[in-house]
């Protein structure tokens, strides 16, 4: 009796508790759902079709953008399925006018867009003066982080403001989003320094006993060059190196090797010393730049196909150490698992020897098709992926399965970090960064929201030790360039624009050709020829625009900015 | 009804069959030949994304005088010229030949095999052509140059960074892509010819090269002139894709011709209007050889397109 007792007692005590424990649970669920029963964070149940224009970076999208882990979990809390295509075309802008003219713009696209001098701005921009891109302002004013390109004022650049965002002939509206901006207020030790280059194989410096500032001018270059060549240094495969190979993305003229006479660096355009603008190609550096090549090509100090070699060639080269100097490249460590090749900074035309920033990076743009249903859902769902909430899913993937959070830094789980190291190809298909980024991608600060630079800093230091010691190598000055860059304003000028645009464009190709002619007179009159077509073709109509844009606002106009244009 | 169209009708019936196998290609004409033609309007328009051909603005011959004003317009034109004449007279004769050839092999096996050889080039793209071509002329470390290198010569040249080995390479990797292709048709021709010729040619005491010279030439002419004469169509249209790759800073002046410029301005920088009224201009020009040619043809020989 007593046992039965104890029995029934035991019994009731199990469904009192299990009925607590069900309340507590329902409780706390009806906190995070709605009337609907959503959760707070729900959009629509819909999906969103998107196009990217980025050439080959579409190989970084998963496999499966629906089912794996991260979009699955996103469509939980919002109800937003997103999927992009990418046809790999190898040229973005190309595509991108392609599919504008043939109307096959699905819900959202994404393109290049550093700054608005690029070339596919003006395409861009004709396409939203000509409604083919959605007014987006009412939506993003109703929004957490996207209003604060709006709200906030020092959150992006005068030029993502004034020339792409909120231009004054938009009347208001807005048709695009400028994507990868820095938070407002950002701390310089809160962000990360690329260093672009030119870059040397460590271990040629350590042998040669090149110190990070020792390439100061165009005779240190020459004569690390020439010491490269007669140190018989060899490359994986036994061969000797090329002193000065090409850039990794593929062989053209760029102006980091060049650094002693890079006037107008980037643009081409600068001011000379009384205050006059001028084209590089009126002064006499560009002839020097060339000279400074030829010289090398004479010597055989340079890679006989460096301003033609493809990409796959160059990676495969500089992986294998086949080049003592490369001119240009971004510090990733995947790159460089044969050889480390280190950052160094020559001075430049007006004498520093820095590293020019842009103060307000930016990187892609998106825009809202003008037939796209309920473009609303669209921008709620990119703000989403903007939140700390959102960001925290594309890049660390799910809370206690991929990461956890210790002492408010984000840290990846030994059994992810494990993954990452036996199945490098099949991160993006578990947490699709890019994915995710190609909308959510803005109001960045990492150091803050997740507590490290850059993703994984803290909890594999090893593997990204060389972006730290890229970063800092040779302690660096950085300088932060902002303004319009010039070649921007050339859009206010479209009779000139038309015709003169596709002539400056020709400028790596004629320098190049210089670089090659037979004879230093030869070199001399493509020089002289190309400028005459840039006269007949506009460019002093060019020039007094960007004169009196000056002389009313020199801040206005940048027009010495990073190399990498 | 009137007699002729009931005679009309009647013929119509009788090969409905050989109509209905026309169709197709007749629909295939209209539908990407004929109805495209309407787009050649945004030559005179200025093309908004928004409005589409028809009701974009009218902007009258301003972009064919923005063509006519352009620098380097003449240079584009005489390129294009000198490619198409390359890639059009100076090649047309090659597939002729090649098929001549190949119709004179005795050995089946072998002709068969020679035949498959030089087709298999037309179906790689020209992307991956290039890139071979790029590697085989490569200063230094490309076959050529390793070859010349072994022998004692010169092994540093960069052929495709020289103005003036650029349309020797394009000419000569033209040829190898297309002569098999090209010969096809010809090879069709030679072998509709009535046997019973051959036979007669031999009994007058013809050897092979006389068969050639009197039956065979004679059999295919008509073939040789109407693939001539339309041909002569593609004079300032020879395609941008290869130019395009071929294209280095070194031999930009010779590359460079009106197909590529119309890429680079039309689709890279959507300058519709203006990219179509250069082609128009192309086509025009080709219509103009046609009429020129067939005239030309039709006084001096009996072959002739109408």
């Amino acid at each position: 009796m007593k046992r039965k007792c104890l029995s029934i007692i035991l019994v009731m005590l199990v469904i009192v508790f299990t009925s607590q424990l069900l309340w507590a649970t329902g409780k706390q669920e009806k906190k995070e759902v709605s009337k609907e029963g959503h959760p707070s964070t729900w959009i629509a149940n819909r999906h969103i079709k998107g196009r990217i224009f980025l050439e080959n970076d579409g190989e970084l999208l998963p496999k499966d953008q629906v089912n794996n882990p991260v979009a699955q979990k996103i469509k939980e809390m919002t109800g937003i399925t997103l999927t992009w295509r990418s046809t790999g075309y190898p040229n973005g802008l190309e595509e991108l006018t392609m599919a504008l003219a043939s109307g096959d713009i699905p819900d959202v696209i994404v393109s290049y867009l550093d700054h608005s001098g690029r070339p596919e701005f003006p395409v861009l921009l004709k396409a939203a003066r000509e409604g083919m891109f959605a007014d987006i302002r009412p939506y993003l004013e109703k929004t957490k982080i996207l209003s604060k390109y709006i709200t906030d004022p020092n959150f992006a650049s005068k030029d993502t403001r004034e020339n792409i965002m909120l231009r004054k002939d938009f009347n208001g509206a807005i048709y695009f989003v400028h994507m990868n901006l820095l938070r407002s207020g950002i701390k310089d030790s809160e962000r990360i320094h690329w260093r672009f280059g030119p870059w040397i194989r460590e271990d040629i410096a350590k042998a040669l006993n090149i110190g990070p500032k020792d390439i100061k001018t165009q005779d240190d270059l020459y004569n690390v060059l020439l010491r490269i060549k007669k140190g018989n240094f060899k490359d994986a495969n036994g061969k000797a190196v090329y002193p000065l190979g090409p850039r990794l993305w593929g062989g053209y003229w760029i102006s980091t090797v060049v650094r002693n006479y890079d006037f107008g660096n980037g643009t081409r355009f600068d001011v000379d010393s009384s205050g006059k603008v001028k084209y590089l190609l009126e002064t006499d550096y560009a002839w020097k730049q060339v000279k400074f090549y030829r010289k090398l090509l004479e010597e055989g100090l340079i890679h006989p196909e460096y301003f033609t070699m493809d990409e796959v060639r160059c990676k495969e080269n500089t992986l294998n150490g086949s080049f003592g100097v490369i001119p240009w490249s971004m510090a990733r460590k995947l790159e460089y698992k044969v050889y480390n090749y280190i950052p160094f900074e020559m001075i430049n035309y007006k004498g520093e020897q820095v590293v020019y920033e842009k103060e307000k990076p930016a990187d892609k743009v998106w825009a809202i098709s003008a037939k796209a249903k309920n473009p609303e859902e669209i921008v709620k769902f990119a703000d989403f992926l903007a939140s700390k909430e959102g960001k925290a899913l594309w890049y660390y993937g799910l809370k206690g399965v991929d990461y956890t959070i210790k002492d408010g830094k984000y840290l990846f789980t030994p059994k992810w970090l494990e993954f990452t190291k036996t199945h490098p190809e099949q991160v993006k298909d578990v947490i699709p960064t890019f994915w995710g980024a190609l909308l959510g991608s803005t109001w960045l600060n990492h150091k803050k929201d997740f507590g490290e630079l850059w993703v994984g800093l803290n909890s594999d230091k090893e593997d990204n030790k060389l972006l730290l010691y890229d970063m800092n190598y040779g302690n660096p000055k950085f300088k932060y360039w902002k303004g319009t860059p010039a070649p921007s304003y050339l859009s206010k000028i479209p009779d000139v624009e038309f015709k003169l645009k596709p002539v400056l464009d020709e400028y790596r190709d004629i320098m190049a050709k210089a670089v090659y002619a037979k004879s230093d007179e030869e070199a001399k009159k493509i020089l002289s020829d190309y400028l005459e077509n840039l006269k007949k073709s506009g460019l002093d109509d060019f020039k007094k625009l960007l004169q009196d844009q000056y002389d009313k606002d020199p801040d206005s106009i940048a027009f010495y900015i990073d190399g990498t244009y | 009804m009137n007699r002729r169209l009931k005679k009309s009708i009647r013929i119509f019936y009788r090969f409905r069959i050989l109509y209905l196998m026309l169709l197709p290609c007749i629909v295939w004409f209209i539908i990407f030949n004929y109805v495209p033609m309407v787009g050649l309007i945004v030559a005179f328009k200025e093309f908004k994304y928004n409005m589409g051909i028809l009701r974009s603005p009218w902007v009258g011959l301003y972009y064919f005088k923005e063509f006519f004003n352009y620098y380097n317009t003449p240079h584009l034109i005489l390129n294009t010229f000198f490619v198409g004449f390359l890639k059009i007279v100076l090649f047309f004769p090659l597939p002729v030949i090649f098929a001549l050839m190949l119709n004179e092999v005795g050995i089946r096996l072998f002709k068969k095999f020679a035949q498959t050889i030089s087709y298999l080039p037309y179906f790689l793209s020209w992307v991956v052509v290039s890139a071979f071509v790029f590697r085989v002329l490569a200063p230094n470390d490309g076959l050529l140059n390793q070859i010349i290198g072994k022998l004692g010569g010169n092994s540093e040249i960069f052929y495709m960074m020289e103005k003036k080995y650029f349309y020797q390479i394009m000419f000569l990797s033209y040829l190898w892509k297309n002569l098999g292709w090209s010969s096809i048709i010809y090879l069709a021709a030679i072998s509709g010819i009535n046997p019973e010729l051959y036979e007669a040619a031999e009994v007058d005491g013809a050897n092979n090269f006389w068969k050639v010279i009197h039956v065979t030439i004679p059999g295919i002419r008509s073939t040789i002139g109407i693939i001539f004469i339309l041909s002569l169509g593609d004079i300032l249209k020879t395609g941008f894709e290869q130019n395009f790759l071929f294209r280095t800073p070194g031999n930009m002046d010779a590359a460079d011709i009106l197909d590529t410029y119309v890429i680079r301005t039309g689709l890279m920088r959507g300058q519709f209007g203006y990219a179509t009224a250069i082609g128009m201009l192309q086509g025009i020009v080709g219509l103009i050889f046609i009429i020129i040619a067939n005239k030309l043809a039709r006084m001096y020989t009996e072959v002739s397109l109408w």
